[in-house]
């Protein structure tokens, strides 16, 4: 498993961070800011992948990105699966009200253009810590999530153990807690591999348009913006939070993909 | 489906003041809007004057009922930093956008059909393999990265496309629309044929494609015959559900191509707090991507009597 | 999955692997002439949208740039210079008391409908400008000093007072106090006559979208966020002088863009937004483009301001210590020469300005050490406190810079970025924000405005303050009174310096950089020189085009343009 494997290796190393990486992400070493031909100074022995615009280690900057990246992605998958399973579990068991009630507003919220909004809630809030950028995203990428998970509980309540466990007299929340919930695992594992990678795209669009992170915090977003007056002559400064977050958003699909091969009995 | 189709305007009516009304709550108060208008220089006094011209004085609700008034008439407002109404500003900056995501579209449905329907029909092969690692790299890869290097590549390395812009006349437009709608459609493009794929797999493993191979039909035929006008309904819900986007633009896209559309229109509005041209592209936006999930349905209906039962 | 054969992947490495530099040397050079040509079509660009060309509303950088092609003012600046020449006014008198100024206006000053220019339309452009409930102009208040104006911008009068129009060439201006920034405040594009017909017609919407004026170059086209295009104004009094048959000025072209296309030929010039750090450091390296290089300093102060009635900052000392703290030349060594390190308030091009005085604010971290001890924090402030800054990313790198010099003294800045308008409405506000990237770009070249908004106590309010340091000397104040009314230059100038002292000792501001403009131009773009005053003006320029070249451009503009109405069919100019 690729992807897999890239995922452990990039959550390793961003919770290693602080013991990898050779200097504090914020710290401005003063006289390798620029070398001779004005350029910030290039890889060596105590810094790796050399120094970027402001002279700080990229390397530290890179793996402390790399858990604002992650956390901010897995926060916000967090909240997409809490709510979404939440929204879907309840319209899809109970039907009626409850569900006209919970999808008009699932509907509602899908018309808003997710990326424009966020921008415009992020520049509200003006200095987003990266929680609150975490909240805003997955308190409005929630609706498909929730969409889902109520088509296959609507499909799960109609089986036949459901039935039986309700003719057996077991409660709405046993039945939802032994027989729906416990169903529905792998649909929103599967989903939520998805929606972090979409998320880690989506945290370092925002930073790179600089409504995201605030500085002089790393995260892949803000590198890559911080790196742009440079990239033509020291492309290493994109290339690797770049890369990062090429090779993380694959990960992360890859191993959607993976789990949707080996746990959708259809394929 | 004179009711189905009413009922979703209401709705549609519904949700739109909803979001032209959060958009106003939650942009209120941001800052303030008569310094934007002003400039940093603009004395206290001046700034009190723009504050009357545009009623920014009044109680926030009084505000809001003008913009309701507003809004029902079908006008959004003046832009602040235009000083026009937003709504001759969406019409100047939408057919660039429409032009730029119709290309995009167009090479997201030929390209992935093209793609999906071979690695469906060699399924198994090496190039079928390959073909959909390709894809993977396609959805997984951020247009800011994808159109960096486009860019950079063909245009300025390779000279092959000409350096962002718009171009002046309509033959220019399109020449300048290429690249950029290729990089806007790639992760469109991948998603279909992705989509496409499984669907298809799915579909010629049946018992009626199996019945017509029996009759002797030729394996093309057979694919495109009976497999794809059976495994497009995916197809055409995405393209439906991706309508909102030809409205808001690709914000990242049209600013590195410097593609003057309706989203750089909406960056510019929400890096300099333009509160009415933000909430004219949010509630634009939105209105397409009703339009697009209508459409989406009507068609759905259309291509699929099953989907009209349920 | 074997991903990595992929064939995209390896056409991308083998285009960068034959990573030529496709554009080493200009692509065209000048044909050689040696005096001014006349012809051809100036072509540049801005990272910005023009919003309104209506000269009383266009108060951004951006606008500024049309609306100067567009609209003459009664007087204006020399090519290279900061002095005040004439213009639409051939001449003018000012009176002994200094309170009367009276212009008389050159015979052949016309719109670009043909129409000469007369007393009334100065007249009527002023009072456009100032009525509040008409445009809302952002820059009326600059104005304040016409005497009538408080009646006529409340409504209580329906004339402005202090113009009048003895005869139709003349134009007589009263001030309420004598004042001699007031050639400089005429001088700006606010105060630059409009013909009433046509704006009575347009209306002052359209006005802004087609407008019409007595500048060298009229409006032909606008398409919209994308480029505007311009003809010499045939009626404008100095058209034969005019070189350029007319000028592109393409909008929204973001820097990487406008930099990659000098390269190759497409645009005439760019200017210092259009350089980016790695652009500059290329260009240091390629001889040929480096000759095609100009640089010239900018009349902007950049600064960090201390807010002087919140802790730690409300302690002379602490400010003082921030003042000694910061290596601005660290920083110009970073930002490459970009910007030169600055140690007091007036930039070089302004008057005022002194290379060598010995009380400008330098770095000293020992000196910062010892303020901060007499300040009572020899181990420096614990608690944090809040740096400001707008959301540029050259604002964002600086303040990590900054945040860094200041850790060394033991003050702990907590960067807080915002838009720009969240950022001026919180620092015009008493005790809300205790240290910010500030700055001024001047208004007009006198050191007047560079002190009095910033630092007078009157620019203290509840709110839009633009005194963001709320700093209240009342010495201060006293010394900058009596400035504005000297009428003697050199006295006058002197007093400015004595102000820009206190300030320096006082240090509501730490001063930190003046920037270096870098602008490339191509070898054929001649009598182009950065203008003292103005932003990318391009108005003196000729092209020394290559026949070849100057066949091609002309082809591709008539195939756009239409032969770029170069028989000039200005925007607005029909009769109705």
């Amino acid at each position: 498993m690729l992807g897999l494997a890239l995922i452990l290796t990039v959550s390793a190393l961003a919770l290693l961070a602080p013991w990898l990486a050779p200097h504090a992400p914020d710290e401005i070493l003063g006289a390798r800011i620029v070398g001779v031909d004005g350029l910030p100074e290039g890889p060596s022995r105590s810094l790796p992948l050399g120094a970027d615009a402001v002279g700080r280690c990229l390397l530290s900057r890179l793996l402390f990105g790399a858990r604002i990246s992650l956390a901010v992605a897995a926060g916000a998958t967090l909240v997409v699966a809490v709510v979404g399973v939440g929204v879907g579990v309840l319209a899809g068991y109970f039907g009626g009200v409850v569900d006209a009630v919970l999808m008009r507003s699932v509907d509602a919220l899908m018309s808003f253009p997710f990326l424009l909004v966020v921008m415009a809630l992020n520049r509200i809030i003006a200095h987003p810590r990266p929680w609150v950028i975490f909240a805003v995203l997955g308190g409005l990428a929630w609706p498909s999530m929730a969409r889902q998970v109520r088509a296959r509980t609507m499909q799960l309540r109609a089986m036949d153990f459901v039935a039986a466990a309700r003719a057996l007299g077991a409660s709405h929340a046993r039945v939802l807690g032994r027989h729906i919930l416990p169903n529905l695992a792998s649909l929103v594992i599967v989903i939520a591999t998805t929606v972090i990678a979409e998320m880690i795209i989506a945290e370092s669009v925002l930073t790179y348009l600089g409504v995201g992170v605030a500085p002089p915090t790393a995260s892949w977003g803000s590198m890559l913006q911080e790196s742009e007056p440079l990239t033509r002559l020291a492309p290493r400064l994109a290339v690797a939070p770049g890369l990062a977050i090429l090779l993380t958003v694959f990960g992360f699909n890859l191993l959607g993909e993976g789990l949707r091969d080996a746990l959708d009995p259809k394929a | 489906m004179i009711r189905f189709v009413l009922r979703r305007l209401g709705w549609m009516a519904l949700v739109l003041w909803v979001v032209g009304s959060a958009t106003f709550f939650g942009m209120l108060g941001v800052g303030s809007p008569a310094r934007m208008i002003g400039g940093p220089h603009a004395s206290a006094r001046d700034l009190r004057a723009i504050e009357r011209h545009y009623h920014l004085d009044r109680p926030r609700t009084v505000q809001y009922g003008y913009y309701l008034q507003r809004l029902a008439r079908g006008d959004l407002g003046q832009s602040y930093r235009y000083r026009r109404p937003v709504t001759s500003l969406l019409a100047e900056r939408f057919p660039r956008t429409l032009l730029l995501g119709l290309i995009a579209l167009g090479f997201e449905l030929t390209v992935g059909i093209a793609v999906g329907t071979f690695a469906a029909a060699r399924d198994g092969t090496r190039g079928a393999r390959l073909l959909m690692a390709g894809t993977f790299f396609g959805i997984s890869s951020p247009t800011f990265l994808t159109g960096k290097l486009a860019l950079f590549v063909f245009a300025w390395q390779l000279g092959w496309f000409p350096l962002g812009g718009y171009g002046a006349t309509p033959l220019e437009h399109l020449r300048h629309a290429i690249l950029p709608a290729m990089v806007l459609g790639t992760l469109g493009m991948a998603y279909q044929a992705r989509v496409l794929r499984s669907e298809l797999i799915d579909v010629l493993r049946s018992d009626f494609v199996r019945t017509a191979r029996a009759k002797g039909l030729s394996e093309p035929a057979v694919v495109v015959r009976h497999g794809l006008r059976n495994a497009l309904l995916p197809v055409v819900t995405a393209v439906g559900l991706s309508f909102g986007g030809l409205f808001t633009g690709a914000i990242v896209t049209e600013a590195i191509f410097a593609w003057p559309g309706v989203g750089r229109l909406a960056y510019e509005s929400i890096t300099g707090n333009d509160l009415p041209m933000v909430m004219g592209t949010v509630l634009f936006a939105s209105l397409g991507i009703q339009l697009g999930s209508f459409f989406a349905d009507v068609t759905a209906a259309l291509l699929d009597p099953r989907v009209r039962a349920t | 999955m074997r991903w990595t054969r992929r064939p995209e992947l390896a056409l991308v490495l083998a285009a960068l692997a034959g990573c030529r530099e496709p554009h080493p040397t200009p692509p065209w050079a000048g044909a050689g002439a040696s005096t001014p040509r006349r012809g051809g079509v100036l072509r540049f660009a801005y990272d910005a949208d023009v919003n309104t060309a209506d000269p009383a509303l266009a108060q951004d950088t951006v606008a500024a740039i049309p609306t100067r092609l567009i609209f003459d003012t009664l007087v204006s600046y020399g090519p290279r210079s900061t002095e005040i020449v004439p213009d639409l006014a051939e001449r003018w008198e000012v009176s002994d008391d200094g309170r009367r100024y009276t212009f008389h206006l050159r015979p052949d000053a016309r719109f670009s409908n043909g129409r000469a220019l007369q007393c009334d339309d100065v007249r009527y452009s002023m009072e456009r400008l100032l009525d509040a409930r008409r445009l809302a102009s952002p820059g009326a208040e600059n104005y304040r000093l016409i005497e009538g104006f408080d009646a006529f911008r409340e409504g209580a009068s329906r004339r402005l007072a202090g113009v009048r129009c003895p005869d139709p060439r003349t134009v007589s201006f009263r001030l309420a106090r004598p004042d001699p920034t007031f050639l400089h405040v005429l001088a700006m594009r606010f105060a630059a006559p409009v013909p009433r017909e046509v704006v009575e017609r347009l209306g002052d919407e359209r006005f802004g979208q087609e407008p019409v004026g007595t500048g060298p170059f009229a409006l032909t086209r606008w398409e919209k966020a994308t480029r505007m295009v311009f003809a010499r104004n045939p009626y404008h009094h100095s058209a034969p002088r005019v070189h350029l048959d007319g000028v592109i000025f393409e909008l929204s072209v973001p820097p990487h863009l406008q930099f990659m296309r000098l390269l190759a030929g497409d645009l005439d010039y760019v200017s210092n937004y259009g350089v980016a750090t790695a652009d500059w450091l290329w260009l240091r390296r390629h001889a040929a483009w480096l000759a095609q290089t100009h640089r010239a300093d900018v009349p902007l102060i950049g600064a960090f301001m201390m807010n002087t009635r919140m802790r730690p900052f409300d302690n002379v000392h602490v400010r003082r210590a921030v003042a000694a703290a910061i290596d601005r030349e660290a920083l110009a060594r970073m930002r490459n020469g970009r910007i030169r390190a600055a140690g007091a308030l007036y930039p070089p091009t302004i008057a005022g300005y002194r290379a060598d005085n010995p009380r400008a604010q330098r770095f000293d971290l020992e000196r910062a050490r010892r303020e901060m001890a007499l300040a009572g924090h020899p181990d420096g402030v614990a608690e944090p406190f809040d740096l400001w800054t707008t959301s540029g990313d050259g604002a964002s790198l600086l303040a990590q810079m900054i945040q860094g010099d200041l850790r060394r003294v033991g003050l702990h800045a907590r960067i807080r970025q915002a838009s720009l308008s969240v950022y001026y409405s919180a620092l015009g506000v008493p005790n809300t924000v205790q240290m910010a990237f500030d700055g001024w770009q001047m208004d007009y070249p006198d050191p007047a405005n560079f002190i009095e908004p910033n630092f007078h106590s009157r620019g203290i309010r509840d709110e839009n303050s633009s005194n963001h340091a709320f700093y209240a000397n009342p010495r201060l104040d006293e010394t900058l009174d009596a400035a504005h009314s000297e009428l003697d230059p050199r006295r006058r100038v002197a007093l400015y310096q004595r102000a820009e002292d206190m300030l320096l000792d006082d240090a509501p501001w730490v001063f930190v950089y003046t920037p270096v403009a870098v602008s490339v131009t191509q070898p054929y773009l001649r009598g182009w020189v950065p203008h003292p005053v103005w932003n990318d003006w391009v108005g003196d320029a000729w092209l020394d085009l290559p026949r070849r070249r100057w066949t091609r451009e002309r082809a591709s503009a008539q195939r756009a343009y239409g032969a770029l109405a170069m028989a000039a069919r200005p925007l607005g100019a029909q009769s109705p």
